[in-house]
């Protein structure tokens, strides 16, 4: 049950998550499982696969869990330094950009995401928003982004992820941003807008 | 009709922050999105807030960057910046926009100090409070520089790199 869960992505999954990171899933799976993965509205194979990994995520106990954060804590607190230094903001290239792609090359688009969990809301929203900006960042790995940042209790990890979305235009995302149930009203706005342009 | 100041902010930054009291400006909105420069804040003078100004806002805004993203843009009333005792100055050399039709519309509210600086932020967070506030899509901001490139507002040439190719393909794909 443990290296195996991840056998579906072994690209994106070598390794096994951060207990963090199952927690946070956890809610992510809550708030979405129940709505992507009903009949009615279609079950792509994509959203079938978000759906199968954040399960399989959830499955895992701590015990279950064998890598540590420390496995990737200096390159991460060397990244979100580098996100620190500047604001995130729309239509300007960050200075840590190159950083994202080269953590993620070095540790998988997987430690990135693990990783938001242990982050405030404005760090989270910010790393979020740069791996958007990533092209690193692909496949299945992107619709987990996504469910992850949906289901925080920060409205700015929301938006980050709505970004992200908007950025990465994967139709395989639509189901997961129209059955999102969002509290703040012009973020749900923002949200459907998404939806609908990716759908087209 | 109410003469307005617009300016790019983000939005999420603005919601009320749950480890602060009702009203209370966060200081991450506020170190985020009112980054001053010689002690002076960047805003862009229209006398409406139609969805035509606010379009020219990103015109101007837009093809001065680096990328193409999403982009918020908010508004306040002239009337209460003078109000507030703030001092408004056109300043066309301070304008990055290559849109030369737009330069004029560049000012700096100016000599800010940190109480100064505090009262522009209440205002930001007013507008936003009453929705004078607009988000505008990726590919709603790459219509409008590829508009302004139609018609020969901007030439291409003149965008950075990763803008002008996105525009580019645009256009192309267009034909």
């Amino acid at each position: 049950m443990r290296a195996a869960t991840y056998a579906g992505t072994p690209q994106l999954y070598g390794s096994q998550p951060p207990l963090a990171l199952v927690w946070d899933v956890s809610r992510a799976q809550s708030a979405f499982m129940p709505n992507v993965l009903t009949p009615s509205h279609g079950e792509s194979p994509e959203a079938r696969k978000v759906g199968e990994t954040l399960g399989r995520m959830r499955q895992h106990s701590e015990a279950e869990v064998s890598q540590p954060l420390a496995a990737v804590g200096s390159d991460f607190e060397s990244l979100i330094s580098g996100i620190d230094a500047e604001p995130v903001q729309d239509g300007v290239t960050h200075p840590a950009e190159a950083a994202v792609d080269e953590f993620i090359r070095k540790h998988g688009s997987w430690s990135a995401l693990s990783n938001l969990q242990a982050l405030d809301g404005g760090r989270a929203a910010s790393l979020l928003r740069l791996l958007g900006r990533s092209s690193k960042v692909e496949g299945i790995a992107r619709l987990v982004a996504i469910a992850i940042g949906l289901a925080s209790s920060s409205v700015e990890v929301r938006d980050a992820a709505a970004q992200a979305a908007e950025l990465w235009e994967d139709p395989a995302s639509v189901p997961l941003l129209l059955k999102h149930r969002e509290s703040t009203p012009w973020l749900a706005a923002y949200i459907e807008r998404v939806a609908n342009m990716i759908a087209g | 009709v109410t003469a307005v100041f617009t300016r790019k902010f983000n939005r999420a930054k603005w919601d009320p922050a749950p480890d602060l009291d009702a009203g209370e400006i966060a200081a991450d909105a506020v170190t985020a999105d009112l980054r001053t420069t010689g002690n002076e804040l960047s805003f862009w003078d229209f006398p409406a807030s139609s969805e035509a100004e606010l379009k020219e806002t990103v015109l101007a805004l837009a093809t001065a960057q680096d990328r193409l993203d999403k982009l918020d843009v908010a508004w306040i009333e002239q009337a209460a910046v003078l109000t507030e005792g703030l001092t408004v100055q056109p300043t066309l050399h301070h304008a990055m926009t290559p849109v030369e039709s737009l330069k004029e519309r560049h000012v700096d509210v100016t000599r800010l100090d940190m109480e100064r600086l505090g009262r522009i932020a209440k205002l930001i967070q007013g507008a936003v409070a009453a929705n004078q506030c607009r988000r505008f899509l990726k590919k709603e901001v790459l219509a409008v520089i590829v508009a302004a490139v139609q018609a020969g507002r901007v030439a291409s040439a003149a965008l950075k790199d990763d803008v002008r190719k996105a525009v580019e393909a645009d256009l192309k794909s267009s034909k």
